[in-house]
């Protein structure tokens, strides 16, 4: 994790600009790193922001700690699902691994995005509250944060990582088409009991007449017409038809 | 990674900003797909990008990288993200990766109607969509919408809005010009898909509305 040499730093606060989740305080004209929100993202480590080159590395200890900053800095790769970034491969590749199939709906949830960082414990009501209303969530294999759930039907989290704060971390899965009102319905009341932002894509199977079947009921639950959007052309080969 | 879905600002802007992923599929096509990442990555560079990245050298166009460099580094499993600025751009990208046939995963993120009508144009249909439903939760923490204009185009949060106000202060005062200040922002991107020439248009835009207390 990063850490200041305060006999190196001159306090010039150049580091206090470039710290993604205003986690390095200032104070007796040194700054320090406050390890209680730091997300161990490394943009101050990677871009060498410090003139005096007093910011170093310390050892990251305990599964927790490294994960935490596997998923906070998208330089690395997830171990189990080898892609970087927050490690999921979502549906960029759903024209080959057909992960959300025709009469399904996928959705995910991007915790403390854009911008604002998401303690675990925020993530895990999000997790459960989606996984009562009928949810499944993505397994270890699809999904980074399933590491830390060991019954991914209920979405609990590990208790000891709950207190750990992340950039951000995506909750991911699908569920029947049927069941996504209830789903989306479930997102809006939790939307009041976490102290953070979530980001939310809603992911379909297109049908012949390039209709997605899910945008019909945004209007009665109170949620916006989408006007950003991934498409994906259906490139892959071998592709899926499911 | 969602990354790319839920950036922000006006229709007008957005029109000007297209990102672009070539994405083998682990377990699926990984094998082999060294020749093909590699030709797709030509058209890419034959039709201009805005900002690119190959996930096997991790460096941005504004990183002292040269295309031989970037092509050279693909290896069995790299992706590439990149972005472009119009729409033409797209199209000819499109009809290119279409013609090339390399069966590798692509997808284009953007404003939904437009990326749906360049595809029509070429002649694709979309196979799967992903659409941005907002943000939810807490968005009285977030920082001012025109800040998020920018700090969005690094989906994984890496440009923090501190440094746009203080990209926007240097701007003002003139101690860089905004071609400069969009590098500055750039940088700390490391999936190369903040778009710079939006980003300069943005600043030239937002500059003058601020007031600076410190020179």
């Amino acid at each position: 994790m990063p850490a200041i040499d305060k006999e190196k730093c001159t306090g010039c606060r150049i580091c206090q600009t470039y710290c993604t989740v205003d986690a390095i305080d200032f104070g007796h004209r040194k700054c320090k790193i406050n390890q209680e929100l730091c997300t161990e993202c490394y943009v101050c480590l990677r871009m060498r922001v410090c003139p005096e080159d007093a910011i170093y590395a310390e050892e990251l200890v305990g599964f927790y700690k490294q994960f935490q900053h596997v998923i906070s800095d998208p330089v690395e790769n997830h171990g189990v699902t080898g892609v970087t970034g927050r490690g999921t491969e979502e549906v960029k590749t759903n024209d080959v691994s057909g992960r959300v199939k025709r009469g399904w709906i996928g959705l995910s949830i991007d915790m403390g995005r854009p911008g604002l960082g998401v303690y675990l414990r925020d993530a895990e009501k999000v997790a459960m509250a989606c996984a009562k209303a009928g949810f499944k969530l993505a397994p270890q294999e699809e999904s980074p944060l399933a590491a830390l759930m060991p019954d991914s039907s209920t979405g609990k989290l590990e208790d000891g990582c709950l207190d750990y704060r992340l950039l951000s971390v995506i909750i991911e899965g699908r569920c029947e088409e049927g069941k996504a009102k209830d789903v989306l319905r479930a997102l809006k009341k939790v939307e009041k009991e976490v102290e953070t932002v979530f980001s939310v894509g809603l992911i379909s199977r297109v049908d012949e007449n390039g209709h997605c079947r899910a945008l019909e009921f945004l209007d009665e639950l109170g949620m916006p017409q989408p006007h950003r959007g991934k498409v994906n052309p259906g490139m892959g080969k071998p592709l899926s038809t499911d | 990674m969602t990354h790319s879905l839920h950036r922000e600002g006006s229709i007008e802007s957005l029109e000007k900003d297209y990102a672009v992923f070539i994405y083998p599929a682990r377990g699926y096509n990984y094998k082999g797909c060294v020749p093909k990442v590699r030709h797709l990555v030509e058209i890419v560079y034959q039709v201009g990008p805005a900002n690119m990245i190959a996930t096997t050298l991790r460096k941005n166009m504004y990183s002292d990288v040269t295309p031989e460099e970037v092509l050279g580094s693909i290896k069995e499993g790299c992706r590439v993200f990149t972005v472009f600025n119009s729409r033409e751009k797209i199209k000819s990208l499109l009809q290119g990766f279409k013609d090339a046939d390399e069966g590798i995963s692509i997808v284009v993120s953007g404003l939904i109607d437009r990326v749906r009508d360049i595809a029509a144009e070429v002649g694709l249909d979309p196979h799967t969509i992903n659409l941005s439903l907002g943000i939810h939760g807490g968005t009285e923490h977030l920082p001012p919408a025109e800040i998020r204009q920018f700090t969005t185009m690094c989906g994984h949060a890496m440009v923090s809005p501190k440094l746009v106000e203080d990209v926007i202060r240097q701007v003002k005062t003139g101690k860089i010009d905004s071609w400069e200040g969009s590098w500055v922002l750039a940088k700390p991107c490391a999936c190369g898909i903040y778009n710079p020439h939006r980003s300069q248009e943005l600043l030239e835009e937002l500059s003058p509305l601020y007031v600076v207390t410190r020179w």
